[in-house]
């Protein structure tokens, strides 16, 4: 048995390792988008000024575009390095999306991205906006196919157990790709991405137009970010809220969980605002309801019951007897016995398998588990409910607050005086670190949500990790630490660099800093 | 005489380097796998030692 530390650490080690590099990822997937949008205004309209926009949010992103690839190295050898029982398990499904966007991203989108900076001159404007949208296109697939893979971790659609091989093996390759949890999570966060873009490319502009700087450049790129935020704002809400519709039909835990419910209600069930959860007690104290609400958003019925907490733990238990059937009818199979009736007794309870597995955290011998190891195997099924509906509701919060933020942009675009509401621009410049803040919120509830499984109902978490020692970990986790914090403060120091040269850091001699103090005002 | 017709993308100086730099990438990625990824991507007796992890040894029939 792999020691608890051990799991603790590895996991430890993945969350800051994906949080560092999701810091990256949204401003990659939106500032693409930005960048093929102002590419397309200046082919369209020939003004100069556009091609400056794209070339100087281009400079920024590819600072950000290098992070981005260097920390995404890391998460790929990972998974050999500390999850190698996940990834032999599971690897025959696992592999092939991840093996898809390593071919996209290393050369489709490499390949582009060299053309968008060092094609300028060597291609038309036409060839050069084709090149910028498919380096759109292929950080958006890249997302894609990693959205798929994660979403086979949450609902392992497409897949069979072969006791033969002891691993999970791929059955569908269509169910993988149209799972529907990786579908309706890729639009979700490549909307989030968008957001994200839109927000670093509005709150520059804004500190431009606070400074009465680079007016021509900022106003422009202001606009662009405010209505491509809009846009992007109202899809990501909406495609959360489909996402959490998905997850009330094949993740109901994680629903209750993030909603705090611990009583299975009359439909439709009300919602939980705010409140203090007790998960020793299973309850919320001070809850703040509003009648219905869960219920109309999460079934979209008002008939439909959202199971509580109390009885899915009730129902886990039933699953958790069942795996123990099929752990011990899969040791029939094991030793020899293949017969038609030990076949169709073990297919009779084989999707309860990883539930079975919980009690490996207890016992060895998972077909001799006491009643109390099983409890405890029942009450571990739950995730940690406090920090589920806090973070849920923090991402909400800055989902909304951006929205408002990109609809008095938009209308202060559409009126064209944005310039004179200093309130806005300070607002636009304060609001930066919200789609972070969301982002990383969102995907811990993606992540900690889906706990105590590595892949949903299929392989428990402490169970996927790899046979290190507490040692090895500590001295990967602190090394990854100060390399990625290194990283972190060197892309700060660029991006704040030219961020605040601005557009005069193309060398054009039309910009800010580039220009004699007495003509600045007359050429804003 | 040369070896591309008039229409011939190589011709372009811009297909040729993307080319060429495609080539070394291709080049690079195959010599750092020949070099440092040498051990089998299929651990021996990977799928026992899963299966022993996951459902404790097989008995024996």
């Amino acid at each position: 048995m792999i020691s608890e530390t051990v799991v603790d650490l590895s996991r430890l080690q993945f969350a800051m390792t994906a949080m560092y590099h999701f810091l990256f990822v949204p401003l990659t997937l939106g500032l693409s988008f930005l960048l093929a949008i102002m590419e397309s205004v200046y082919v369209m309209t020939g003004k100069q000024v556009y091609k400056d926009m794209v070339k100087f949010w281009g400079k920024l992103f590819g600072i950000n575009f290098a992070l981005g690839v260097t920390t995404g190295l890391t998460m790929e050898f990972q998974f050999g390095t500390n999850w190698a029982y996940y990834s032999h398990y599971v690897g025959d499904i696992f592999g092939a999306p991840l093996a898809i966007e390593g071919l996209m991203a290393f050369f489709l989108e490499s390949t582009f991205i060299g053309l968008f900076f060092f094609g300028w001159d060597r291609l038309s404007r036409l060839q050069h906006l084709a090149v910028t949208w498919l380096v759109a296109l292929g950080s958006n697939l890249s997302a894609l196919w990693i959205l798929v893979a994660n979403g086979w971790m949450q609902y392992p659609a497409g897949s069979e157990f072969n006791f033969e091989t002891m691993r999970m093996e791929l059955v569908d390759f269509g169910a993988l790709l149209f799972n529907p949890v990786a579908q309706v999570k890729f639009v979700h966060t490549v909307s989030a991405g968008y957001v994200t873009g839109a927000i670093f490319v509005l709150a520059i502009s804004s500190w431009y137009l606070l400074k009465k700087r680079d007016l021509g450049f900022a106003r422009r790129s202001f606009a662009i970010a405010a209505v491509f935020g809009l846009a992007s704002s109202l899809s990501v809400i909406i495609l959360g809220d489909e996402s959490g519709y998905e997850i009330g039909d094949v993740q109901k835990t994680k629903l209750a969980a993030i909603e705090a419910e611990w009583e299975t209600q009359p439909a439709p069930a009300a919602f939980t605002l705010f409140g203090l959860p007790n998960q020793e007690k299973m309850r919320t104290d001070y809850a703040v309801k509003i009648p219905y609400v869960l219920g109309l958003i999460a079934t979209r019925s008002t008939d439909e019951q959202i199971k509580g907490i109390k009885d899915l733990i009730v129902e886990h238990e039933a699953r958790i007897r069942n795996g123990m059937l099929a752990y011990a009818r899969l040791e029939a199979l094991r030793a020899g016995d293949t017969s038609p009736q030990a076949m169709a007794a073990f297919d009779e309870v084989r999707q309860d398998l990883g539930y079975g597995l919980l009690l490996k955290k207890y016992t060895p011998n998972v077909v001799d588990a006491t009643e109390e190891q099983i409890r405890q195997a029942a009450l571990d099924t739950i995730p940690h409910v406090p920090s589920l509906f806090w973070t849920f509701r923090i991402m909400v919060a800055c989902g909304f607050l951006m929205l408002l933020l990109f609809a008095l942009a938009s209308w202060a675009s559409i009126k064209r005086n944005a310039e004179d509401k200093p309130w806005l621009l300070r607002f636009a410049l304060l609001s930066l670190p919200l789609p972070w803040i969301a982002a990383q919120t969102g995907w811990y509830v993606a992540e900690h949500g889906r706990q105590p499984w590595s892949i949903g109902e299929v392989l428990p978490t402490h169970l996927s990790a790899s046979s290190l020692s507490s040692g090895d970990l500590w001295g990967s986790l602190l090394a990854l630490l100060a390399f990625y914090s290194l990283l972190l403060v060197i892309e700060m120091y660029l991006m704040i660099r030219f961020a605040r040269l601005g557009p005069s850091s193309l060398h054009t001699g039309r910009y800010h800093f580039e220009r004699p103090d007495a003509a600045r005002a007359a050429r804003a | 005489m040369s070896q591309h017709s008039p229409q011939s993308p190589w011709r372009t100086r811009l297909v040729r380097e993307i080319g060429i730099i495609l080539l070394i990438k291709l080049f690079i990625l195959l010599t750092i796998k020949t070099v440092w990824f040498t051990e089998p991507t299929v651990p021996v007796n990977g799928s026992e030692r899963v299966g022993e992890h996951l459902f404790g040894p097989a008995t024996q029939p």
